[in-house]
C-alpha cells in the first residue's frame, strides 16, 4: 500500500546536477503483456521493439525465448511455452488450489506447499525464474534502444500482492540483475501516470481490465497523501474471455467443432485481431481459416457486445463490492482512470460511465499508463526529489501474548519506516527466558494470525514475576523490511531478528541461482543468442515443411534442389554453435523461398477463385 | 545533507519528545495544519527516497530520524492517541488492559446499550445515524479533554481517554456492521 506526498517545490536547481547518473527505468510485469518504460522531466516513453512484450516465455532445451517469438512457438509447440506466471508468484502448491478458472500450467511433481515447480521440457522452473527472463528480456530491449546499461527499476505489483509475492518479484529482479528501487502498487502507478497527484484532493478508482484478470482499486488521496483504500478483482476476467467468446460463436456459425489446442489457439490469434478491429469498426467481415480451410464469417459490433455483456456486468458488480468495502458512496468518486488494454472496447468505457457516472480517463494509452507511471516514480526516486510515495504497512504486526492473544505493535495502515515499542513483563517467578512469536494480521488471536517468525530472549536475571521490564522493538524500513528486537531493559540484555517474507525459496537457493548465472554468464548470453536463433529457424523449417507438401508441385526441381540445399546447409548450421552462421543460413534460405511463397499466393488466389481453400498461405509467406 | 545528519546525530535532540520533533507546540489543542505541514516538510527531507548522495552511515542515522517522524506525526495526528502520549509524558502508563480494569460502570453500560442497538439495525441510513452520534460524542470528549489538560487533571484525562476509545472501538464496529448490510443488499 502506498501514500504518496507531492512536493510543491521541487528544487529546480539540483536537477540539472542529478547525484547519480544511473539510468533507472519504470516496469509493469503484467500477467499478459509486459512494459519497460523511461521517464525524462516526467514525460515517459516505452521502449525496444516490443514495446507491449508478450509474457509468454518458452524454454526450448535449457535456454529461454520470450514475447513474440515465445508466441509463435506456442501454435507449435506450446508444451515449452509458460503464461500467466504472473498468478503464481510466491504461491505454493497448497494456495493453487484456491485460484479460480482453468489453469495453463504443466505443474512439476516435485512442487510442495511451499513451492510451485513448472515443467519445462523436462526441466523445472519457477514462476520467479520465468519472471526474471521476463525482465531480462525487457532490460535487454530498453538498453538496446538507449545504448546504456540498465541497473535500476520501480516495478509495479498489484495492491493485492502479499509479502511473498513482492518478495518473489524482488527475487525475479535480482536474477535479472535489476536492482529494485521501490515496488510501487499498479493503481498507484496509473495515478501517477495520469499527475492525480498534482490534482486537488478526492477519492479516485482505477479500473484494470487486462488479457486476464480484472482489477479494480479506490484511491483516496487526501492532503497530499495517496492511500489505497479498497481493491478487489478477479483474477479470471478479461479480453481473452472475449477472444474465447468469439470463438465459440465462430464455430458454432460455421457449424465446426474444435478437436485439438493447437485448432483452438490458432483461432484464438484471429479472433484477437477481429475483436480490436471491432473497437474501430460497426461490423467486421471476412475469412476465418479453421481446418486448413476458410470459412466466411461476420460479426458486428452489437453481437460482440452481447457476447461479453455478462463478463463486463460482472466487473461492474467487483466494482461496487470494491466500492461499498471502502465505506464510500459512488458518487463521491472524482476520477475514474482505465488500465489494461481490454479497457479500449468500447461497450466497456461506456459501462465504466454509465455506472460512475462520468467520463473515465483514457487519453494514456491503457497497455502503457502503468509502466508510465512506474517510470515517473523511477525517475523521482533517482534525482531524490519530486513526488515522494510514502508506503504504509497493510497488515498489523505483534506478538503473542498469555492465552494465545495477539498484542498489535505496528497497526495496519501505519506510515513506514516506523518503530514502536511495547513493554512487557515475566509472568512466572524466576523467569530467565521469553518466546517471542511474531505474527501479522488483524485477528485477535494468534493462530488466525500468520506466524513470521519465533525467537527467545534467554539470559534475563531471576526477579519476582512482573519486575522485569522487557521492552519489543518492531521495526520496518521503507521497504517494509521488519526487524524485531527485544531487551531486558534492567540487564540490558538483547536479542533481534530480521524477519523476511518467503514463499520457498530460501535466500540460499536465490544466492546460488545468481552465482550459477554469475559463472556462466558470458556462456549464458551466448547460448541464449543461439537458442533463440535455433527456435527462430526451427519454426521457419517446420512451416517450409508444410508448404512443400501442399504446394511442392509448384516448384522446378532446380528450384527445389536449391531449397533442399538451403535447407540443409541451416540444419547443419543449427547443429553447431555459431549464432551468426544460423542467422545467415536461415537468411539465405528465406531468400531462395520468397519466388516460392509467391507462387503459393498465386495458387491461393486461383484457388479461391475456383472456390478452393488454401492453408496458411500469408503465414508461410511471413515465415 | 550533512547538516541534516548532524542534527540526528545531535544527542540532545536524540530525545526530542514528538511534539519537539513535529516542531509543534506541547499541548493536547495543537494546530492539525501546522502539524501537517511540517510533516510533510521533514518527511520530505528525511525520508530514505531523499538520501540520493548520503553515505550508508548516514542513512542509518536518517533512516532511524524518518522513523521518529512517522510513528510522532501518526501519534500527534490522532486526538486519542495525543492525549494517551501526552500522559505518558507526564509519567501516566496505560496499557490496554488497565484500561480494561479502569473503565467506570457508566461508560460500560453505554456502550453496551450502543451495542445491542446496533445489533437489530438492518438499514445503512441507520447505521449512519448512529455513526454521527457516536462521531458527536467523541468530538465533545475532545473539547473536554482540551480543558482538562489545561489544568492538568490527569485524573478526569484518563476517564475521558477511556471513554473515547470505547467509542473509537465501538465506530469500527458501526463501520463493519455496514459492510454486512451492504453484502446483504447486494446477495439479494
Amino acid at each position: 500500500m502506498l501514500l504518496e506526498i507531492n512536493e510543491p517545490g521541487a528544487s529546480e536547481k539540483q536537477k540539472n546536477k542529478s547525484p547519480k547518473s544511473d539510468v533507472a527505468v519504470g516496469i509493469d510485469l503484467g500477467t499478459t503483456n509486459s512494459v519497460i518504460a523511461i521517464s525524462k522531466n516526467g514525460k515517459s516513453k516505452a521502449l525496444g521493439d516490443e514495446k507491449l512484450l508478450a509474457s509468454l516465455v518458452s524454454y526450448s532445451g535449457k535456454k529461454a525465448v520470450v514475447g513474440k517469438k515465445a508466441r509463435e512457438a506456442l501454435v507449435k509447440r506450446q508444451d515449452t511455452v509458460f503464461r500467466s506466471v504472473k498468478k503464481l508468484m510466491g504461491k505454493g502448491i497448497k494456495d493453487i488450489k484456491k485460484i479460480s478458472g482453468w489453469l495453463p500450467y504443466r505443474i512439476h511433481r516435485s512442487s510442495n506447499e511451499n513451492m510451485i515447480y513448472l515443467d519445462a521440457d523436462g526441466k523445472k522452473v519457477t514462476a520467479v525464474d520465468i519472471s526474471s527472463e521476463i525482465l531480462k528480456k525487457l532490460k535487454k530491449n530498453a538498453e538496446k534502444s538507449l545504448s546504456k546499461k540498465i541497473k535500476k527499476a520501480v516495478i509495479t505489483v498489484p495492491a493485492y500482492f502479499d509479502d511473498a509475492a513482492r518478495a518473489a518479484t524482488k527475487d525475479a529482479a535480482k536474477l535479472a540483475g535489476i536492482e529494485v528501487l521501490r515496488l510501487i502498487n499498479e493503481p498507484t502507478a496509473a495515478a501517477l501516470a495520469y499527475g492525480l497527484d498534482n490534482n486537488s484532493e478526492g477519492i479516485y478508482a482505477v479500473y484494470d481490465l487486462g488479457g486476464g484478470t480484472f482489477d479494480i482499486s479506490i484511491l483516496k488521496m487526501e492532503k497530499g497523501v495517496f492511500r489505497v483504500i479498497a481493491t478487489a478483482g478477479d483474477t479470471s476476467l478479461g479480453g481473452d474471455d472475449f477472444d474465447h467468446a468469439i470463438v465459440m460463436k465462430a464455430i458454432s456459425d460455421l457449424n465446426q467443432k474444435i478437436e485439438d489446442e493447437d485448432e483452438l489457439n490458432l483461432l484464438l490469434e484471429q479472433t484477437k485481431k477481429i475483436k480490436e478491429s471491432l473497437t474501430s469498426k460497426k461490423i467486421w467481415k471476412g475469412k476465418i481459416k479453421f481446418k486448413k480451410k476458410r470459412f466466411d464469417f461476420s460479426i458486428s459490433r452489437n453481437e460482440f457486445e452481447d457476447l461479453i455483456n455478462q463478463d463486463v456486468k460482472r466487473s461492474l458488480k467487483i466494482c461496487l463490492d470494491a466500492v461499498s468495502d471502502s465505506g464510500l458512496d459512488i458518487s463521491e468518486i472524482k476520477g475514474v482512470v482505465m488500465v489494461g488494454g481490454s479497457t479500449r472496447i468500447p461497450f466497456v468505457r461506456e459501462n465504466v460511465a454509465k455506472l460512475f457516472g462520468q467520463k473515465p480517463l483514457t487519453n494514456i494509452d491503457p497497455d502503457f499508463v502503468v509502466a508510465f507511471g512506474a517510470a515517473i516514480q523511477a525517475e523521482s526516486l533517482t534525482r531524490g526529489e519530486g513526488t515522494l510515495l510514502l508506503d504504509v504497512n497493510p497488515l498489523s504486526l505483534g506478538i503473542e501474548t498469555i492465552g494465545g492473544l495477539v498484542e498489535k505493535i505496528i497497526e495496519r495502515n501505519t506510515l513506514i519506516p516506523v518503530a514502536k515499542s511495547q513493554e512487557f513483563t515475566t509472568h512466572k517467578d524466576g523467569q530467565t527466558g521469553m518466546k517471542i512469536h511474531v505474527l501479522q494480521g488483524e485477528r485477535e488471536r494468534a493462530d488466525l494470525c500468520r506466524s513470521l517468525a519465533h525467537f527467545e530472549l534467554s539470559g534475563i536475571p531471576p526477579m519476582q514475576a512482573g519486575i522485569a521490564r522487557i521492552k519489543v522493538t518492531f521495526s520496518l524500513d521503507a521497504d517494509g523490511l521488519l526487524t524485531v528486537s527485544a531487551r531486558e531493559e534492567t540487564s540490558g540484555k538483547e536479542q533481534q531478528i530480521e524477519v523476511k517474507p518467503s514463499y520457498g525459496l530460501a535466500d540460499k537457493q536465490i544466492e546460488k541461482m545468481l552465482m550459477d548465472s554469475y559463472k556462466n554468464a558470458k556462456q549464458d548470453i551466448f547460448e541464449r543468442l543461439l537458442s533463440e536463433s535455433r527456435l527462430e529457424a526451427q519454426i521457419m523449417l517446420d512451416n517450409l515443411e508444410k508448404a512443400l507438401e501442399s504446394d511442392g508441385d509448384l516448384l522446378e526441381t532446380s528450384e527445389r534442389k536449391a531449397i533442399d540445399k538451403a535447407v540443409a546447409q541451416l540444419k547443419a548450421a543449427m547443429k553447431g554453435s555459431n549464432r551468426d552462421d544460423v542467422d545467415i543460413k536461415a537468411q539465405e534460405l528465406d531468400k531462395i523461398c520468397s519466388d516460392f511463397a509467391e507462387k503459393r499466393v498465386n495458387r491461393a488466389l486461383s484457388d479461391a477463385l475456383r472456390g478452393k481453400n488454401v492453408d496458411e498461405v500469408v503465414r508461410s509467406k511471413n515465415a | 545533507m550533512k547538516k541534516d545528519v548532524a542534527a540526528a546525530a545531535n544527542p540532545s535532540t536524540y530525545k526530542m519528545d514528538y511534539f519537539k520533533i513535529l516542531g509543534v507546540e506541547k499541548k493536547f489543542d495543537l494546530d492539525e495544519a501546522i502539524l501537517e505541514k511540517n510533516y510533510l516538510l521533514l518527511q520530505n527531507r528525511f525520508h530514505p527516497d531523499r538520501q540520493v548522495s548520503a553515505s550508508k552511515n548516514e542513512r542509518i542515522i536518517l533512516l532511524q530520524k524518518a522513523k521518529d517522524i512517522n510513528a510522532g506525526y501518526e501519534t500527534l495526528k490522532s486526538p486519542l492517541e495525543r492525549a494517551e502520549y501526552l500522559m505518558q509524558l507526564n509519567g501516566i502508563k496505560i496499557s490496554d488492559r488497565e484500561l480494561s480494569k479502569n473503565v467506570d460502570s457508566k461508560v460500560l453500560y453505554e456502550s453496551m446499550e450502543m451495542r445491542e442497538n446496533l445489533e437489530i439495525t438492518k438499514d445503512i441510513e441507520e447505521v449512519k445515524k448512529i455513526e454521527s452520534e457516536v462521531k458527536n460524542k467523541i468530538e465533545k470528549i475532545y473539547l473536554e479533554l482540551v480543558n482538562v489538560f489545561r489544568n492538568d487533571d490527569f485524573k478526569e484525562a484518563m476517564r475521558l481517554l477511556i471513554r473515547g476509545k470505547y467509542l473509537d472501538k465501538f465506530l469500527e464496529e458501526c463501520r463493519l456492521h455496514k459492510l454486512k448490510i451492504q453484502k446483504e443488499n447486494n446477495a439479494a
